[in-house]
């Protein structure tokens, strides 16, 4: 039997940032599942229950302060972790988020193996190797 | 207009399908190539060994990936994969490219070369820089700073003049990485355009560059323009430079009001318990936008801003410092539910 790997809900418009998260985080064992739109992440986050949420702030359709708003006044999914995933140098954007319960935030350009070291952090976990 | 509205239904189908099937090559490509990349990422291979594999005519798509990749990218991983442009073939497939004279080549390679930090591409570009087209100009320019060709900096400021876009300007030199401030710093030393000290202030802003704190002291005392007042009262209020007070606090009496505004909201982030009074004084300005300044100010810098607010909310004599008080404690009540 497969071990059921601890799964990470990817919130990115641009695929191949996408892709290469996805190689990375694989490689570390965890299951990763990515939407690309702001629409449906609540629904998702509902039904997969991740260990942890990587949210890019200005996604199409509906954005990530709104979204990160919609998970936090859900009782059920407030206690996901996520983690602010965005371009914006914005500071105002980003304490706003922080405020409203992410636990941390990475800026694009961003190192990859920055962003793997955060999420073993906040979702504490050891990846299976 | 029948035929029109035929050859307009023409090109536009003509593109779609054109697009779709650059989309499916493209997909194609990275089927194909994306677990080399990754397998190359972990270490394994030379640039070389994985660039000859691929096809020169699929040179185009190797490119297009890295390029939206390299933009997001830092750390170990962007120096690996800019080495398949830095140190294989692509490097001078690209300088080539640029050496041309088809201003399609020269604004494609120039982005890559940028990207991957090219120094042989530098007297190339600069040559470019001067061509007198400003898509050449801006391209050339921003890859001239994003391989910190510092040198270039004169001749990308005397090339800038013909085009006048200042809010490229500003991009450009961004682009450039944090040592550019020191460059600014001592350029501002010299005689120079308003618009371009309002740029390079801005330059000094984005990087916080605290030692930029004194420049932006001498040009506060100094200038008279209005930009460059209100620029440089916002460097400081973001570097929080304590040593600016005294000439901030000046302002707050400047004829201009967007100059007293700014200067509210600066001193107000510097120290706003000593000029409590005097901000709560620009209550009673004749500019509305300074009065609700003062207002905002008050009400969320001083430990008794609402009291203060509310004595004055009802003020028949002060209509509209009155005006301002109650409809921002009105605002803070909604906010807090």
């Amino acid at each position: 039997m497969e071990p059921i790997l601890p799964r990470i809900l990817l919130a990115e418009d641009n695929e191949v940032v996408q892709r290469i998260i996805i190689h990375k985080l694989q490689k570390e064992n965890f299951s990763v599942t990515c939407l690309s739109t702001g629409e449906k992440i609540v629904e998702t986050v509902n039904s997969l229950r991740p260990v942890l949420i990587i949210l890019d702030l200005l996604l199409p359709i509906k954005n990530g302060l709104i979204v990160l708003n919609e998970l936090k006044s859900n009782p059920a999914l407030s206690g996901i972790p996520v983690i602010i995933f965005t371009t914006d140098n914005n500071e105002v954007m980003l304490n706003t988020a922080m405020k409203s319960g992410a636990v941390d935030y990475i800026l694009k350009p961003f190192s990859p193996d920055e962003l793997i070291a955060k999420i073993k952090h906040y979702s504490k976990l050891t990846p299976l190797k | 207009m029948l035929v029109t509205s035929y050859f307009l239904i023409c090109l536009v189908v003509e593109m779609r399908i054109l697009n779709n099937i650059r989309n499916k090559q493209k997909i194609k490509f990275l089927d194909e190539w994306e677990t080399l990349l990754f397998s190359y990422l972990e270490n394994t291979g030379l640039p070389d060994e994985l660039v000859n594999k691929i096809p020169r005519r699929k040179y185009k798509y190797l490119l297009g990936y890295l390029g939206e990749i390299l933009l997001t990218l830092k750390g170990k991983d962007f120096d690996k994969l800019a080495a398949l442009i830095t140190s294989t073939k692509l490097s001078g497939y690209l300088l080539a490219k640029l050496k041309s004279n088809s201003k399609r080549n020269i604004v494609f390679s120039s982005f890559f070369v940028g990207l991957a930090k090219i120094e042989k591409a530098k007297p190339i570009l600069q040559m470019k820089v001067k061509k007198h087209n400003d898509q050449i100009f801006f391209s050339c320019s921003t890859a001239l700073a994003r391989i910190n060709s510092y040198e270039s900096l004169d001749l990308i400021l005397t090339e800038f003049k013909r085009y006048r876009h200042y809010g490229y300007l500003l991009l450009i030199l961004t682009e450039f990485d944090e040592k550019i401030c020191d460059k600014i710093i001592e350029m501002m030393k010299t005689e120079l355009p308003d618009q371009f000290i309002v740029t390079f202030i801005r330059v000094l802003r984005y990087y916080k560059y605290q030692k930029g704190g004194q420049t932006a002291l001498t040009v506060l005392v100094y200038s008279y323009s209005k930009e460059i007042l209100i620029e440089s009262l916002k460097f400081i209020e973001e570097i929080k430079y304590k040593n600016a007070i005294p000439a901030v606090s000046k302002l707050l009496e400047h004829s201009k009001p967007e100059i007293r505004s700014q200067a509210i909201k600066t001193i107000m982030k510097l120290d706003s318990k000593a000029y409590e009074d005097k901000v709560y004084s620009r209550l009673f300005d004749n500019n509305y936008e300074v009065q609700y300044q003062a207002a905002f100010a008050i009400l969320n810098c001083c430990d008794d801003g609402e009291e203060k607010l509310s004595e004055l909310a009802y003020d028949l004599q002060n209509s509209n410092a009155a005006a301002v008080s109650r409809m921002l404690i009105s605002e803070k009540k909604v906010k807090e539910g």
